[in-house]
């Protein structure tokens, strides 16, 4: 049977391991590529990997306090990532053309994800990649902010929800030739108060299409609930798996040998 | 040596990573004639079947490629799209012949599937060897590997079929005839299980 996936998130900002909460405060963790190679150590069934920063400052030329790395743009520092993990890696953060999605791919991505491209219905884009890669390799990431009961699209650059729901904007990129949705709650965003498991059962119920829940993790139970209690096909979580030695297998082990979820890789 | 053609479309960091991880020595080349030296080849592969294989007739002299493998002067392993590549036709983006070097034609998995069944048929799910294959193949038996594809290869001959993974219907994973090997997955994607089938073809 098919598992369903345990994928940690990487968040990069200006060459730097960060940690989110709300999408506000951003705490510098460290060096990116030691968590690569952890996680890879660890099996994470995927790795998704966001680049944070404003626009083309990938490396941390400028900062003085900082002397490793050094990375003159996304596609180097994704080669590098590609060594260094043998397991599938979604690439996202700032692309926005076909060169650099091609640039990506030759370095080693295996998917390219889009937000702010998909807020603004870039869909040329999106049906160039996905004609020439294939729509596995197109993942819309949807920030979700939940008002008076309705889920609402959320755009971090204005800070501000959007006029169109969750199942609407899941129906367009359906049609974009999307072939992945990473759901992402900007409410629970590093509070590690669990997930809001009507969020995830709603937008898995409205889509054929994978779903990969995000945002909320804060104990091995809230995995389970989410699992158990919605038809994602992924859990993906950034602070969660960052800050405990063997996060990944320790989650696993909880799973399928304590809860006994043959849905769960060993 | 291994050869991995290199036609453009394919996913050959990740080939590279791999092979360079397992310190195996390997030549990257779009020249058949290079290849020819070679004891294993790599069909590396990612994309809509008819771009594919329309780079790949561009790319590479296909004619040769094919007298070789038929010729049997090296073994061929065909990866995900690169899999699809073998058979005699493709439907995807509209239709497109392929190598023709194991019967069977890649179709439509929504075609196949319950309708509630999600695709891209995307993640881990484990191989089960075919009852007359597992003595050859026993240790690869229920093993993980990564699959990511909404197509499949429809086999002609059933004893081609070495390993089907389980996806509301059986899907052909692993593929052999003679000195063409196929894999639905992705062994490149697939860590320390992904070095395992490597092992496999090159030491076949």
């Amino acid at each position: 049977m098919k598992k369903r996936r345990i994928i940690p998130v990487i968040l990069l900002k200006e060459g730097q391991i960060v940690q989110s909460k709300q999408f506000k405060r951003h705490q510098n963790i460290g060096d990116p590529f030691k968590s690569v190679s952890r996680y890879s150590e660890w099996n994470a069934d995927e790795l998704i990997y966001l680049n944070i920063s404003p626009d083309h400052l990938y490396s941390q030329n400028h900062r003085s306090d900082i002397n490793s790395g050094n990375y003159s743009d996304f596609s180097e520092l994704t080669n590098i990532i590609s060594h260094n993990n043998l397991c599938p890696i979604t690439i996202g953060g700032g692309i926005k053309s076909l060169d650099d999605v091609n640039e990506l791919f030759k370095n080693g991505a295996d998917k390219i994800s889009f937000c702010s491209q998909v807020i603004d219905h870039n869909y040329q884009l999106f049906n160039q990649i996905s004609n020439i890669y294939g729509c596995q390799a197109l993942v819309a990431v949807l920030d979700i902010i939940k008002i008076d009961e309705t889920y609402f699209l959320y755009d971090y650059r204005t800070k501000k929800a959007l006029d169109i729901t969750l199942v609407e904007m899941i129906r367009n990129v359906e049609k974009w030739g999307f072939g992945e949705i990473v759901v992402q709650d900007v409410l629970q965003d590093g509070r590690k108060r669990g997930y809001d498991i009507d969020l995830f059962r709603l937008a898995s119920d409205s889509t054929n299409l994978p779903v990969v829940a995000l945002g909320g993790a804060g104990s091995l139970e809230d995995f389970d609930l989410l699992f158990e209690n919605t038809n994602v096909d992924a859990v993906a979580a950034a602070n969660f798996f960052q800050h405990q030695e063997l996060s990944v297998i320790n989650l696993r082990k909880f799973l399928s040998i304590n809860k006994k979820r043959k849905y769960i890789r060993i | 040596m291994v050869g991995i053609i290199d036609y453009g479309a394919g996913n050959l960091g990740s080939v590279k990573a791999i092979l360079d991880r397992m310190n195996i020595d390997y030549l990257l080349s779009s020249d058949i004639l290079l290849l020819e030296k070679c004891t294993h080849v790599i069909l590396p592969g990612v994309g809509s079947f008819k771009t594919v294989s329309e780079t790949l007739h561009k790319n590479i002299d296909v004619e040769k490629l094919v007298k070789l493998v038929k010729e049997k002067a090296f073994k061929i392993l065909g990866i995900c799209i690169g899999m699809q590549l073998l058979a005699e036709y493709g439907e995807e983006g509209g239709g497109a012949k392929g190598l023709a070097l194991i019967k069977g034609k890649v179709k439509s998995l929504k075609d196949v599937v319950k309708e509630n069944i999600r695709l891209p048929h995307m993640g881990w799910n484990n191989l089960n060897v075919k009852e007359d294959h597992l003595p050859t193949f026993s240790e690869l038996d229920n093993l993980d590997f990564y699959h990511v594809h909404t197509y499949y290869f429809e086999i002609f001959n059933k004893k081609d079929v070495i390993a089907t993974v389980d996806y509301g219907i059986e899907i052909p994973s692993f593929i052999r005839r003679d000195n063409v090997f196929g894999a639905q997955f992705h062994p490149e994607k697939s860590q320390k299980n992904g070095i395992k089938f490597l092992n496999y073809f090159l030491n076949s």
